[in-house]
């Protein structure tokens, strides 16, 4: 059904309105008229929808947007990596290229034109990555010095971002992060040899010891910064639940796990199969969330807040991120590409620093990308809580993953009408 | 078959936003209610402000009114009325500012025994004392309405409050330890969701609208902003029994006389002996105490004068239902009679009909708002000239009001003539509609008199009883509108032409009571040489010509109007309605300095 989700909840039967992400608790005749539209073709869904008092406010007049602003961009300060994981999408770090650093003009001109699109009370981000941005440490933290500075003079809020692997932390990055409230997330694929089997060192060897003891220091110092553990799930890596615990006990702020989907290596992608047994994991782990939330406890499990989140403002939106919409990545050479993982990948060229966004780039991205353009995404329900799928996935791969997308957001649909009602304060954090 | 109403609720923040209750008025929505502070109609926003501050309610403690001397300076300002900070959504979310608040506010047990008043707000580096800064006054607390502005006034973001406990009445001062002031570092609450306009849920239900005006309780009696008052009648004539006949002339013509006592008593035309008559034709005051009906009394001529003898605030909640209904300016009791209804003989056909608003009506419009305007230039006006008399001053002002309201009346029936040709024309009964703005040349005097002609005079008894006598409800105007809504009740016809229709003569009706005032009132002064008048000739049409040009570019803004208005562009109406309003007002002001010259407005 295009227009509308149901749903069954031990609080009773649901809708999810599609426009607007709109969800309402029901009543079983309701339920049955709406079921009866979905199985026969010859039902009228806008006018039965509207005679019960959905659709009075259109939310999507139209899915294409136009003229976004910058609001932030990535960094790959650094195109080189000491690890060799399997399905980087860097290739080792080096985007398959010459291993190159981030001159200081680029830098200079990426931040410059970060901060010029914005105005007094605007919010912005900048992010490091890689490669390995702790490489060139003292590039970030003079990047970082140099926005907030500016940010500062221009009254603009400014939040700094970095993903490593952890394994060249320092003790002092632990107080630069903690500076600039920072938010770090390390790349963590499992416990031990778990994640030594995906996250090898060049040479073959583990990280996880040594990832591990680098990050507790700042696990013990996280007051602005937040240290979150992002997990790349592979077919090799599928023990969520356990991973989940263990990183939630270490001290992690939220930890997420990002399924993966589309490697340059082709190696280590999940296969329907694989995806299958992920969903299961997932509704795993989002089961001892419901728990452990509802004995007020805190289990900072990423994917189910974000969604919990995001359906209780009810997001609507026709792209699955801001790539290529308000957030870019920049390229050592100072290349605007529609996001991180594009960098040097000429489907995603989106400009230079030095001369901005192409305005007519940007366009037939957006016009391309939107949702209600994507098939099989325009029939499909969760489309605007999906938003079509991580664009270079989609171009790399297809789209493997829309049932597992589809039973997770199912399934967080019910937690979220379930937690309404046992913890309702979860969700009053009405801030942006 | 009738399905039952179906049970839906709205659970996410969109779904609230977007949903629309079946059988709630659009009023319920924030966005839709017209939402004030005094106190309110829908929704009372300074509701919002006793939660201004995450985890406390304060309730703003005021006088009864802004002229109120400060009886009790210790209890006003914004009381600490309790701690909620155990359901308090913004102090449950998973924030480092949330869990700091949070913990000081649960750390200040001082909090939770004695009167504890908001002490002062600051917000970035400006700090404001909840007491008076300076003057007689300095030191004493502000009113809490004072207080609620305030409030009222900071920005969503950082706020820092101190709140200081004051002593009861009764209350000695305590040499104890415990704190005599609280300073919470917080911030201003979000009061509703930044993308879906949702209500923040630290408001319970009903918390809004727990400080109403109660329109049909003690604020129906008055309130402070006579909202509610305005919209009832203060003095009414009295119950007219069935199976009592009165000539309806006399009884009309009773009532519109003698209202204002000018010369010395007032000498009722009735028989005080006749009781019924009496009643008929004297008024009482509506919200008199006493109810019971061989005790009314006429009803003073002032609101302070009746006011010991009304009901009061506490007694209308109860009382309310001994009102009376009034009808046609009279209270009903238990039986109503209606007033006979127009009887009038129907046009034949709807040519018929347009060719009397055509060519009688119409013209008969515009020939009475020269007439009255001319008259009202002709008056002094006493701003400007000094009349030693403030009888003579009130007059003259009442009369100039009076003549210059009538005047823009029959330019709006004008309009309605026009407009009811119109309604014919765009309902297909006749063949074309064209603008009809001129003046009749001559004036109807009632059945069997001779028309007379248009003039154009400055105002006397014998102008006022022209006046009166085409106004009256006898009168021939009145005679031929009632033909026109005797014809307007039946098919084809479309309803609002009757309503239209209707209206003008109720208006006439209205016009004649002025115009009876007036004639009561001139007759103090003196026929030759009155002191209410300019000394008004009729001028040239060169002395007069800015004014005679106005005047066309009036009626060729309204012959637009019309037009387009009878095509149904009512934006391209209203625009040259504007149009015409606006050189109306410059047409004021240029007739008024003609006259003050002596010079009159030749009209066409």
């Amino acid at each position: 059904m295009t227009d509308f989700h149901l749903f069954d909840t031990e609080e009773g039967p649901h809708v999810l309105l599609v426009d607007g992400s709109q969800v309402f608790a029901i009543d079983e005749e309701t339920r049955r008229e709406l079921e009866v539209a979905c199985a026969t073709a010859r039902v009228d869904v806008t006018a039965l929808l509207s005679s019960l008092g959905f659709g009075a406010k259109r939310f999507l007049s139209d899915p294409v947007l136009v003229d976004p602003p910058l609001r932030a961009l990535s960094l790959a300060v650094v195109e080189k990596c000491n690890l060799g994981c399997t399905y980087c999408y860097a290739q080792g770090g080096s985007f398959g290229g010459p291993a190159r650093e981030m001159s200081w003009s680029v830098i200079e001109a990426s931040v410059r034109r970060l901060l010029d699109s914005a105005s007094t009370g605007d919010r912005v981000n900048l992010a490091f990555l890689g490669g390995e941005p702790l490489l060139n440490r003292s590039l970030i933290r003079r990047a970082t010095e140099y926005a907030a500075q500016l940010a500062s003079e221009q009254g603009v809020k400014i939040g700094f971002s970095i993903t490593t692997n952890g394994t060249s932390l320092n003790p002092d990055d632990a107080e630069f992060f903690e500076d600039y409230a920072f938010a770090v997330t390390v790349s963590l694929d499992g416990i031990g040899e778990v994640h030594d089997r995906l996250r090898p060192t060049k040479r073959g060897g583990g990280t996880y010891q040594r990832a591990i003891a680098r990050v507790s220091p700042l696990l013990q110092r996280q007051r602005r910064m937040q240290v979150s553990a992002r997990v790349t799930v592979t077919p090799r890596n599928l023990g969520l639940r356990a991973t989940l615990d263990h990183f939630v006990a270490l001290g992690f702020h939220s930890v997420g796990f990002s399924p993966m989907l589309s490697a340059p290596s082709g190696r280590d992608e999940l296969a329907p199969s694989d995806l299958d047994v992920m969903l299961g994991e997932m509704i795993a782990c989002a089961q001892e969330f419901e728990r452990r939330t509802i004995a007020g406890d805190r289990y900072p499990f990423a994917n189910a807040l974000t969604a919990l989140r995001e359906i209780h403002r009810g997001t609507h939106r026709p792209y699955p991120c801001g790539a290529g919409v308000g957030y870019f990545g920049v390229s050592a050479s100072g290349g605007l590409f529609a996001c991180h993982r594009f960098v040097d990948d000429p489907r995603g060229d989106m400009g230079h620093v030095d001369t901005g966004v192409s305005g007519e780039r940007q366009r037939r991205w957006l016009a391309e990308r939107s949702v209600d353009r994507q098939e099989p995404c325009r029939s499909c329900w969760a489309r605007y809580l999906c938003g079509g799928g991580c664009h270079y996935e989609v171009i790399n791969r297809g789209r493997p993953a829309c049932d597992f997308i589809r039973g997770w957001l199912d399934y967080a649909l019910g937690a979220y009408v379930r937690l309404s009602e046992r913890v309702p304060h979860l969700f009053a954090d009405l801030s942006a | 078959m009738k399905r039952t109403r179906p049970k839906i609720f709205p659970r996410n923040l969109t779904a609230r936003a977007a949903y629309e209750v079946p059988g709630n008025p659009a009023i319920t929505r924030p966005e839709d209610a017209p939402a004030n502070c005094y106190p309110g109609l829908d929704l009372d926003v300074r509701n919002l402000d006793r939660r201004f501050f995450p985890g406390l309610v304060f309730e703003f403690v005021a006088r009864d009114d802004i002229s109120a001397p400060y009886t009790e300076p210790t209890n006003y300002g914004a009381r600490l009325l309790y701690i909620d900070d155990q359901l308090d959504p913004e102090l449950l979310a998973d924030t480092q500012e949330a869990r700091t608040l949070s913990g000081q506010i649960s750390r200040a047990d001082a909090l939770r025994e004695g009167r504890w008043y908001l002490e002062w707000i600051k917000q970035r580096d400006k700090t404001l004392s909840m007491r008076f800064p300076s003057g007689q006054m300095a030191g004493t607390p502000l009113d809490g309405l004072f207080v609620w502005r305030i409030v009222r006034g900071l920005e969503q973001g950082r706020v820092t409050i101190c709140l200081q406990r004051r002593l009861g009445p009764d209350e000695k001062p305590n040499e104890s330890d415990a704190p005599k002031q609280v300073i919470l570092e917080g911030w201003r609450r979000r009061f509703t969701d930044a993308t879906t306009g949702v209500l923040s849920g630290a408001f319970q239900p009903g918390e809004l609208t727990q400080s109403l005006c109660s329109p049909w309780q003690h604020d129906f009696r008055d309130c402070a902003c006579h909202y509610w008052a305005s919209n009832r009648p203060d003095v009414v004539f009295g119950e007219v029994f069935p199976g009592l006949v009165q000539p309806e002339e006399d009884t009309r013509t009773v009532r519109r006389g003698r209202i204002r006592d000018v010369a010395g008593a007032h000498t009722p035309r009735v028989d005080p002996a006749d009781v019924d008559a009496w009643r008929r034709t004297t008024r009482v005051d509506w919200m008199r105490a006493q109810r019971a009906r061989e005790l009314t009394a006429r009803a003073f001529n002032s609101i302070p004068k009746n006011r010991p003898y009304q009901l009061d605030h506490f007694e209308i909640n109860r009382a309310w239902r001994s009102l009376n209904i009034v009808l046609d300016d009279t209270e009903i009791g238990s039986l109503y009679i209606p007033q006979s209804r127009e009887r009038a003989n129907p046009y034949a056909s709807p040519e018929e009909l347009a060719s009397a608003l055509r060519e009688e009506l119409a013209p008969l419009e515009m020939a009475l708002a020269i007439e009255y305007l001319y008259a009202r230039f002709s008056l002094l006006d006493p701003d400007t000239v000094g009349l030693g008399d403030q009888a003579l001053a009130d007059f003259v002002r009442y009369a100039r009001y009076s003549l210059l309201l009538a005047a823009t009346s029959e330019m709006q029936h004008l309009r309605w003539a026009n407009e009811l040709l119109w309604d014919l024309y765009r309902a297909n009964l006749i063949s074309t509609y064209e603008p009809v703005l001129i003046s009749a040349k001559k004036i109807p005097r009632g059945d069997g008199v001779e028309p007379r002609d248009r003039e154009l005079r400055v105002l006397g008894p014998a102008v006022l009883d022209d006046f009166i006598a085409v106004e009256h409800p006898s009168g021939t105007i009145h005679g031929k509108y009632a033909r026109v809504v005797a014809t307007l009740r039946s098919d084809p016809y479309p309803a609002r032409m009757r309503d239209l229709a209707e209206r003008i003569i109720s208006d006439g009706v209205e016009h004649e009571g002025w115009f009876l005032d007036l004639r009561a009132l001139v007759d103090s002064y003196p026929d030759v040489n009155p002191p209410y008048l300019r000394p008004l000739r009729r001028g040239t049409k060169q002395q007069a010509a800015a004014a005679l040009n106005k005047f066309a570019d009036v009626i060729e803004a309204l012959k637009k109007a019309y037009v387009a208005a009878a095509q149904h562009q009512l934006d391209d109406s209203a625009h040259q309605v504007a149009e015409a309003r606006a050189a109306m007002v410059e047409l004021l002001r240029l007739g008024e300095d003609l006259a003050a010259q002596g010079i009159g407005i030749p009209f066409p």
